[in-house]
């Protein structure tokens, strides 16, 4: 019998696969605004100027050196001016969770040392607080949002060492080039930059930051985690697609490289996990354990894992997905295409979701057609 | 490479010598597989169990023993049959060699070419782009006066009608063209080089590297298709070779694939990269940014290589290795894209030199 969904569920299965591969996507963008600003500061302008640009930073809080603050990234000059990045895909119209954001940005207020490339942590005597919007968001309209609620002084916002900006970032199609753009949202109440440079292009010029993708791509591939928690679907395709291959044993992969079709079970505990990846993929951990749970337990709501509560590991079941997307529901394409593996991970952990949610509610004729003994993936 | 570099006359030799001796000389044929490996290949064919050395020196002889087989599925006995082979050192400080099989296909594709896609197989071969096969061929025609090269049959692959398009008694450079012009890549090629009128060479040189001897001037076979075939190799693999990041190194080294035309100018183009990255064999593949520029990553089951894979204008490709990364797997990846996109030039990136802020200002309309 062929896996069918009604049209409703498939409606809900597509919006939840698109709210999953957003997620996906902010978190890739934001990547590319912390590797934009870099090469800013890599070019002639700025070379000398900037002592060290921090990516994922952990701060001390000026008053409570046990409290750590983790902007997206920083900037440390040599005349002991500082910036700070925190990058957003949107804020939430609700006044009392836009509140709670801002709360975020009036922490980095505290910060009061960067570091820098000696390794050390120097004090600054002037700061920048960069927030970088998606332009698909309101940009100005939340700009303004932010600036007049700064200016209010009954609003508990307040920012007393820090001058705050507020710009926008996104791609854009040139005549044989695409960019990434940063601008400065041009509104009155928007802040300045205290940089000279970037005050006049950005401020006084309003004129856009253009960077070709040939200039970004280096940091993209070196650096593959920041320190907010990645979505689950990076997590899981960084397993798939770099983490899991290297648990393999050597009879593993000679079986891999062989045969047309693999299926290995990697039993691991989300502890082992973390500090395989740490030795052998990057130099320093950036996954923590809570990540990697997430991800495992996604693995084991669509059948690729299984939970040894006794053990408390993972029997993971790693093998060439393609076989599945091949005969997936939701491919339309029968031929043997495959799917990319953050929508394969999107629609699979959906369609979790929907089971789960037609188990609780005893309701599965009405929304689906499934056929008996279903499985989400094919084992 | 120079030609003058091998021996030569110890080959041809020993090919003449080969062919003297076949019993069926008016269909002799000898294939070749060219090869790259840092290890020498008689000591991997030592150390394996299917192979036996029957005779070692300057060309060693060897035997592929034959495999029996029982498929419970179909009752079925199969048999994968043996034979020998001959090993010849193309230039073995670059560690270029070519397997020399004088036996038909079976034996050619069920054993020797499965073999070098064996995970323990330290050889790696390299695919010929259509411009690589034109080189070779022209390269031929221009060594002889009055000469010319036809087609006596070809196979090319038309990406626009998704199908194969025979070119059948053409010119060389006719040929090239047709295939550029239909949008197509040259799958293979039986040719005969023709001087005053007289057929001099017939012989057949397909994408996977492998080049076929039926009749005519072996010498000049050897000395022009071997030799250029095994240049092509040998600067392939030395720019793929070792660009994987080394642990605790800041340092990647991307591989540009660079066209001479706006591949790209329709971003519906990106498409056609998640195309050629699914289509590839045992291997596993992500978008991260597919609009307007194109940022995707690739892992190859086969060997664990691992690469991110960027749109970074209209006419350019790069691939970034990550800490993994064999010259075979960036071979396959380029040679999917070559297929289903275009095929391009391969070159290693230039280092960056720096970067003014007025470049980051330039209007995006340039």
């Amino acid at each position: 019998m062929s896996k069918k969904l009604s049209s409703d569920a498939e409606s809900i299965h597509n919006s939840c696969k698109s709210s999953y591969l957003k997620k996906f996507n902010d978190y890739h963008n934001a990547m590319t605004v912390v590797a934009g600003w870099n090469v800013i500061f890599e070019t002639d302008k700025f070379l000398k100027k900037i002592n060290f640009y921090d990516w994922f930073p952990s701060l001390p809080a000026a008053q409570n050196q046990e409290r750590k603050l983790t902007p997206d990234s920083a900037a440390l000059f040599n005349d002991n001016h500082g910036m700070i990045f925190e990058i957003k895909a949107g804020f939430p119209n609700s006044d009392d969770l836009f509140d709670k954001e801002l709360d975020q940005i009036k922490n980095y207020d505290l910060i009061d040392r960067l570091n820098g490339k000696d390794g050390k942590q120097h004090l600054i005597k002037t700061k920048d607080i960069v927030i970088l919007l998606d332009s698909f968001c309101p940009v100005d309209q939340i700009t303004k949002r932010i600036m007049e609620k700064l200016a209010n002084k009954g609003h508990s916002f307040k920012l007393s060492k820090s001058n705050l900006i507020v710009m926008e970032y996104g791609y854009k199609e040139g005549v044989g080039q695409s960019f990434f753009v940063m601008k400065r949202s041009a509104i009155k109440e928007n802040g300045a930059f205290q940089d000279l440079d970037l005050y006049e292009h950005l401020v006084e010029n309003l004129k856009p930051i253009n960077i070709k993708p040939d200039l970004f791509k280096d940091y993209l591939s070196k650096y593959m985690v920041m320190n907010d928690q990645p979505p689950v679907i990076f997590t899981l395709v960084f397993l798939w697609d770099k983490g899991l291959y290297k648990c393999l044993n050597k009879e593993q992969l000679e079986d891999i490289s062989n045969n047309k079709t693999f299926k290995f079970e990697i039993e691991l505990s989300p502890q082992q996990l973390v500090n395989m990846i740490n030795a052998q993929i990057f130099q320093q951990g950036i996954f923590n354990i809570a990540e990697i749970r997430e991800a495992l337990d996604a693995l084991k709501d669509i059948g690729l894992a299984k939970f040894d509560k006794e053990s408390q590991k993972y029997l993971v079941t790693f093998k060439d997905l393609r076989r599945i997307s091949k005969r997936g529901e939701m491919l339309e394409d029968k031929r043997n295409v495959q799917m990319d593996l953050a929508e394969f991970f999107a629609s699979e952990l959906c369609l979790a979701r929907i089971r789960e949610e037609i188990r609780q509610k005893k309701d599965e004729k009405q929304l689906f057609m499934f056929p008996e003994n279903d499985q989400a993936v094919d084992k | 490479m120079n030609p003058h570099h091998y021996d030569t006359s110890k080959i041809f030799g020993f090919l003449e010598s080969l062919r003297q001796e076949s019993t069926r000389k008016s269909r002799f044929k000898a294939t070749f597989f060219l090869f790259h490996s840092s290890a020498s290949p008689i000591k991997v064919f030592e150390k394996n169990k299917h192979f036996e050395i029957k005779k070692d020196g300057d060309i060693p002889t060897c035997h592929f023993r034959p495999v029996f087989s029982h498929d419970l599925r179909k009752e079925k006995k199969q048999i994968m049959p043996g034979g020998d082979f001959y090993l010849f050192s193309l230039e073995e400080n670059l560690g270029i060699w070519a397997i020399c099989s004088l036996q038909e296909g079976e034996f050619n594709e069920k054993r020797i070419n499965r073999f070098f896609s064996y995970w323990r197989c330290p050889f790696t071969k390299s695919f010929l782009s259509s411009a690589d096969i034109g080189k070779i061929l022209i390269n031929l025609r221009v060594k002889r006066l009055n000469s010319e090269v036809r087609s006596i049959r070809s196979v090319a692959y038309s990406r626009h009608k998704k199908a194969t398009i025979n070119f059948d008694d053409y010119e060389i450079s006719e040929l090239l063209d047709q295939i550029n012009v239909s949008n197509s890549y040259l799958s293979s090629i039986a040719f005969n080089l023709i001087v005053d009128n007289k057929q001099v060479l017939k012989a057949r040189i397909n994408r996977s590297g492998d080049l076929v001897y039926n009749e005519g001037d072996i010498n000049l076979f050897f000395d022009c298709c071997i030799v250029q075939a095994a240049n092509i190799l040998r600067n392939k693999v030395v720019l793929l070779s070792n660009k994987n990041r080394k642990k605790y190194s800041d340092n990647v080294h991307p591989i540009q694939i660079k066209y001479g035309n706006d591949v790209f100018a329709d971003k519906r183009a990106n498409q056609k990269m998640v195309e050629a990255l699914s289509s590839i064999k045992r291997t596993t593949f992500t978008v991260y940014h597919a609009n307007p520029y194109f940022h995707g990553s690739l892992l190859d089951f086969k060997d664990g290589s691992s690469f991110d894979v960027y749109i970074t204008s209209s006419k350019t490709i790069s691939l970034i290795p990550s800490f993994q990364a064999s010259a075979a797997a960036f071979s396959r990846v380029i040679s999917n894209i070559f297929e289903t996109i275009e095929e391009g030039v391969i070159l290693e990136e230039p280092l960056r030199k720096s970067i003014a802020f007025d470049d980051l200002v330039a209007s995006t309309n340039v």
